[in-house]
């Protein structure tokens, strides 16, 4: 399998537009777009490496959820605004959509163990999203815990 | 909401006070914060001001606080909070209302007057949400290898459902709102495939129906969870798996209205 393919270009514009797009839903401020839409570039990314290299679903699911979450704090802390802002659209070229569907028509069709596969598939990605922001949100609370017990303990 | 029958809130500062720092907890709730940072909002303004002592319990639909200030006059107020769309920029001028009062510590109505801006703002037009509707079912469909005539149904299918988006009812709650549109988006994708118009059924709809995917909602949940909101995680938690039920009962009604075979 080649690394930089036709296809990876498509999505990874795709990511960036979509995440926008989800961005101005939410009712974004304009100055936060272009960085929105670059966290989705940033989670589709490390999603393409993790497929590359054959990692299991959940993990491919965590990393890039990781690397895009770990993108929204680090933003979030240096522009003084909620987490929320670009993390609602970092993970969005992770959302599980196809497995979804795919889930639901095998259902529809009585192919039962394609649609526990597809299940499966949703439910790995799924705890690999929550997993990742979970990781994140906890490790950036501890060092923003040790960050201002320090700046207290200085005055 | 509005600031009509603020008067008797304003005779007892306890009860301004507590009333106020609820308008921005609310505001916060409403428009996507976690429920620990609406808390720790609320807690602040109210220790900013001097209260002695501050509760504050809150879940996705409710909050409930109560403050005693050092000189014994006491308030305790609850708040249903309705969801309705996430404003992500009116939740960052709340947080940094919040930061500013707790900082400066304006008399009451300055901040009353502060906040009534805040929340008389708006935002995007409706013309940007249906151009984002669409570039989302779009550039899904891009996403998960359609071609340009795929992109160009799902692209129309999202000016479609956008509606939803555009008009907020009160009486369509958003569970029924994304049932609805799963519905519209199936049917419509079908009946594109009927006339011939477009190529890939299924791309087609798994492009569309990711903007009801409650990929994020799904997230959060777990992370509230995961950090000890208990009651809020299981109840956002509840919300996306019945969300993702929506969808797939709305998938199955279309199957049997267009025919399962075409989608």
């Amino acid at each position: 399998m080649e690394f930089f393919t036709y296809e990876l270009l498509i999505r990874l514009i795709a990511s960036f537009f979509c995440s926008i797009a989800f961005a101005v839903l939410f009712k974004s401020a304009t100055r936060h777009l272009i960085p929105a839409g670059l966290s989705g570039v940033v989670t589709y990314f490390v999603y393409h490496l993790g497929l590359y290299f054959e990692f299991p679903l959940f993990a491919v699911a965590f990393l890039s959820t990781f690397a895009g979450a770990s993108f929204a704090e680090l933003y979030a802390r240096m522009r003084k605004t909620p987490v929320t802002v670009i993390l609602s659209a970092a993970i969005i070229p992770t959302v599980p959509g196809g497995d979804i569907y795919y889930t639901m028509q095998n259902v529809l069709l009585g192919n039962g163990n394609l649609a526990i596969k597809y299940l499966w598939q949703t439910m790995s990605i799924a705890l690999g999203i929550a997993g990742g922001i979970v990781v994140v949100a906890i490790i950036f609370k501890i060092i923003s815990d040790t960050i201002a017990k320090k700046k207290t303990s200085k005055t | 909401m509005e600031n009509k029958g603020r008067e008797i809130y304003k005779e007892n500062f306890a009860e301004y006070l507590l009333c106020l720092a609820l308008d921005v907890g609310e505001g916060m709730l409403k428009n996507g914060a976690e429920v620990s940072r609406v808390e720790d909002a609320i807690e602040r303004i109210c220790r900013a001001y001097g209260a002695a002592h501050v509760e504050v319990f809150s879940i996705i639909s409710v909050i409930n606080a109560s403050v005693r200030m050092p000189d014994g006059t006491y308030s305790a107020q609850m708040r249903r909070v309705r969801q309705s769309g996430i404003d992500l920029n009116m939740l960052e001028k709340l947080n940094t209302l919040s930061r500013e009062v707790c900082a400066t510590t304006p008399a009451l109505e300055d901040f009353d007057g502060k906040l009534h801006v805040i929340r008389s703002a708006v935002s995007y037009r409706w013309w940007v949400t249906l151009l984002s509707m669409i570039t989302i079912c779009s550039g899904f469909t891009f996403f998960f290898g359609g071609t340009w005539r795929d992109a160009a149904v799902a692209g129309v299918i999202g000016a479609v459902i956008s509606i939803f988006e555009i008009f907020p009812s009160k009486y369509i709650n958003s569970l029924l709102k994304t049932g609805i549109s799963a519905l519209f988006i199936a049917v419509l994708a079908g009946l594109s495939i009927r006339l011939g118009l477009g190529e890939n059924g299924s791309i087609i709809i798994i492009g569309s129906i990711m903007p009801l995917v409650p990929g994020l909602a799904f997230g959060t949940a777990m992370r509230d969870l995961l950090l000890g909101d208990l009651a809020s995680g299981s109840l956002k938690a509840l919300q996306s798996i019945l969300q993702a039920l929506m969808i797939a009962f709305a998938y199955m009604i279309a199957a049997a209205i267009v025919g399962g075979g075409v989608i």
